[in-house]
């Protein structure tokens, strides 16, 4: 397993590479959330193929991204969870 | 022109000429995508006396008009030319990411003509296109071609479509392959590409689609990724893949063993979807922003035929025609066969019934080890299976005989009517003799045996259109031919819009999706007249390159029922469903071509000439 997480305030996305499968959803959908258009370049979420590799994606989130949660509410593959949490005191 | 890119691209190899061409909007408002617009093309530029692998058979490269617009699994595009396998119309349905990203790149579609004298590749990026030197490409699979290309431009997301060896060397069911073992398959669409000495078109764009309404179509998208998300066949395909359909065809006696002759032997059970999942399953891949993730990644870690790393697993139709169609029923040895296919870029089904034709023949005495370079063929024997996909795969040996597909070895054997085809094209693994259905949907379809316009198998398993009247009935009863005109319409039209048949949500998401895309007020009557009109002129030009309702038929082999099966013994009635169902598409009964007065009705009464109905 290969998770990164991003957060903001008590927002968090945690995303596990081994999960997903390159359908590239949530760039289209992060790219209409900010844009209102549907363009893959806008996006604030990458997902990368590795080289040679059949299932192996890397997932980095751009410093533009605001942890919005969108990328994870659409993703079908349950590689994006979304989750808020209260910073602890 | 919202909805589309609105321009395309010509090439001419020989003249290593590029432009940029405007869409043609009335094309596109009457066949709107994908096979529709394309064989709209196709009828300007070929007719009967076209060589298939000559210089003036057109390739034309074509998106659907919802490819890449983000509803679920929008990905499909097509490879359209004058087969040079079955000699009529030519049609290979594709997925994955190039279709997608060929819209990206600003372009609709890519009509190439000519040959180039030396191989060569295409780039395409953001518009701007260019002819480059692929001799350092000749010669490698298409897995290497795939990765060659990507380190070139250092960009992982440059999508790409290649041919294998298979492709350079004219074998004729040779396929256009893209990541992923995704490939364009049947009517050797890969053949011509190789006659053109085009090794691979690459893309890469940041370009969005215009729309008319991107908020109205979001908001639907949403709703249709809901419903797909969470339909039945989602929730199935995201576990098995189609492999997944191997039990239910064993049941139905759907899957079939020895080249068609008796029930699928059931150690076939070891191949399904199910057991791929316990044993090998790694991973899932999907396409363009597909929720169904149908794609499997096997890892076979043991046995001769491990494997270095994760592989694309073979699919329903791959596992049965290497499998009991072969008696093998070795999951690594069909995964191993699968990808070596996929490296060499050819058709998995017409070449696994062909090397089962030759299986048969050789059982039969027909054929023997003289006729086969030294090798005996023996139901089971995997190694000689294997070697039989290198020797087509370089069109050498006796792979050469088989890469001519059965219809041609049939004629060069003398046992006409036991090569199991309709117009030159292999059965797929969906037995006319478990659904009638899908015996009149072969007989009828364009490009011969297709099953994918029809997709009937779907409709009795429960998993038709409610919405259209496509519900389960008798599968072996005789009232098909309505049903099987209607699916016919609505798959031309799915795959116009570029949407992929697994994608099962209402046809009204999909109505709205496209009036929010283009800006226009269809109806449910309007997309299904849009789909015949598809239906008809693909059928038209079918029949302007030499079809003639002759060829509407089943081969005996298929007549001759199995009772210990699935089957039941039943065999579809021909005699009543076809004349019922040229009764309904008004296809005169000599020439098999639409009448006047429908092709008048369908508004194409202008290529009527065109395609010498009278």
């Amino acid at each position: 397993m290969n998770i990164t997480t991003i957060s903001r305030d008590n927002r968090y996305i945690a995303a596990d590479s081994s999960k997903c499968a390159g359908c590239l959803t949530c760039m289209l959908r992060c790219s209409f959330r900010l844009d209102r258009k549907f363009n893959l370049a806008r996006s604030r979420i990458i997902v990368s193929r590795l080289v040679g590799a059949e299932n192996e994606f890397d997932i980095s989130f751009t410093p533009e991204c605001d942890t919005c949660l969108i990328c994870a509410r659409y993703c079908s593959y349950d590689a994006l969870t979304a989750y808020k949490q209260e910073k602890e005191a | 022109m919202n909805g589309y890119m609105g321009k395309i691209l010509v090439v001419d190899l020989a003249k290593k000429e590029l432009k940029d061409e405007p869409l043609n909007e009335q094309y596109a408002r009457d066949f709107i995508g994908a096979g529709g617009i394309a064989c709209r093309y196709l009828a300007d530029m070929v007719d009967e006396k076209t060589d298939p692998l000559g210089p003036d058979n057109p390739l034309i490269f074509m998106s659907g008009l919802l490819t890449g617009t983000g509803g679920p699994s929008f990905t499909r595009w097509v490879a359209v030319s004058r087969s040079p396998y079955t000699t009529y119309y030519g049609e290979a349905n594709g997925a994955a990411y190039f279709g997608t990203e060929l819209r990206f790149s600003g372009y609709d579609g890519v009509i190439v003509k000519g040959k180039s004298d030396k191989p060569v590749y295409l780039y395409i990026k953001d518009g701007k296109a260019e002819i480059k030197d692929a001799s350092g490409l000749w010669g490698k699979t298409t897995r290497q071609t795939i990765e060659s290309i990507r380190k070139e431009y250092d960009d992982q997301r440059t999508r790409v479509a290649c041919i294998g060896q298979a492709g350079e060397n004219q074998v004729l069911f040779a396929n256009i392959m893209t990541e992923d073992g995704h490939c364009a398959g049947r009517t050797g669409m890969g053949c011509v590409m190789g006659s053109k000495k085009l090794k691979a078109i690459a893309i890469r764009g940041k370009a969005k689609i215009p729309m008319k309404d991107a908020e109205k179509f979001r908001e639907v998208a949403r709703a249709a990724m809901e419903e797909v998300k969470t339909g039945f066949v989602t929730q199935i395909f995201k576990d098995t893949g189609t492999a997944g359909y191997v039990d239910s065809a064993l049941m139905y006696g759907d899957a079939t063993s020895k080249y068609y002759t008796i029930a699928a032997i059931p150690e076939t059970t070891d191949l399904s979807g199910v057991s791929q999942s316990e044993k090998y399953q790694v991973g899932n891949t999907a396409c363009f922003g597909c929720p169904v993730g149908c794609r499997k990644v096997l890892h076979i870690k043991d046995g001769p035929y491990k494997t270095e790393k994760p592989t694309e697993g073979p699919e329903y139709e791959t596992c049965v025609v290497l499998g009991p169609m072969l008696m093998i029923a070795d999951m690594g040895a069909v995964n191993h066969m699968n990808v070596l296919m996929n490296d060499y870029g050819f058709d998995t089904i017409s070449s696994g019934a062909s090397t089962a034709f030759a299986f048969y023949l050789y059982e039969k005495g027909i054929i023997t080890s003289k006729d086969t370079g030294g090798l005996e063929l023996k139901w089971g024997d995997i190694n000689t299976a294997i070697e039989l996909i290198h020797q087509i795969g370089q069109n050498k040996g006796f792979g050469k005989i088989l890469q001519e597909g059965t219809k041609r070895m049939a004629a060069r054997y003398n046992r006409p009517g036991e090569a199991m085809q309709v117009k030159g094209l292999e059965f797929p693994m969906h037995d006319p003799r478990a659904f009638s259905g899908m015996g009149l949907g072969y007989a009828t379809a364009a490009r011969g045996a297709c099953h994918n316009k029809p997709d009937y198998y779907l409709v009795e398993n429960g998993m038709g259109n409610p919405d259209l009247g496509l519900n389960p009935g008798d599968r072996f009863g005789d009232d098909k031919a309505q049903p099987v005109v209607t699916l016919q319409d609505w798959r031309a039209l799915c795959d116009a819009l570029g949407i992929c048949h697994w994608a099962m949500m209402s046809t009204q998401v999909i109505i709205d999706m496209i009036n929010a895309s283009t800006g226009w007020d269809v109806t449910l009557d309007d997309i299904m007249k849009s789909g015949e009109r598809i239906f008809q002129l693909t059928r038209a030009m079918t029949c302007k390159l030499g079809a003639t309702a002759k060829d509407d038929q089943l081969p005996e082999i298929a007549m001759r029922p199995i009772v210990d099966s699935g089957q039941e013994g039943h065999v579809p009635n021909m005699a009543k469903m076809l004349p019922e169902y040229y009764v309904i598409r008004d296809w005169d009964t000599t020439t098999g071509k639409p009448s006047k007065a429908r092709m008048e009705n369908l508004g194409m009464g202008s290529l009527c000439g065109k395609f010498g109905i009278n």
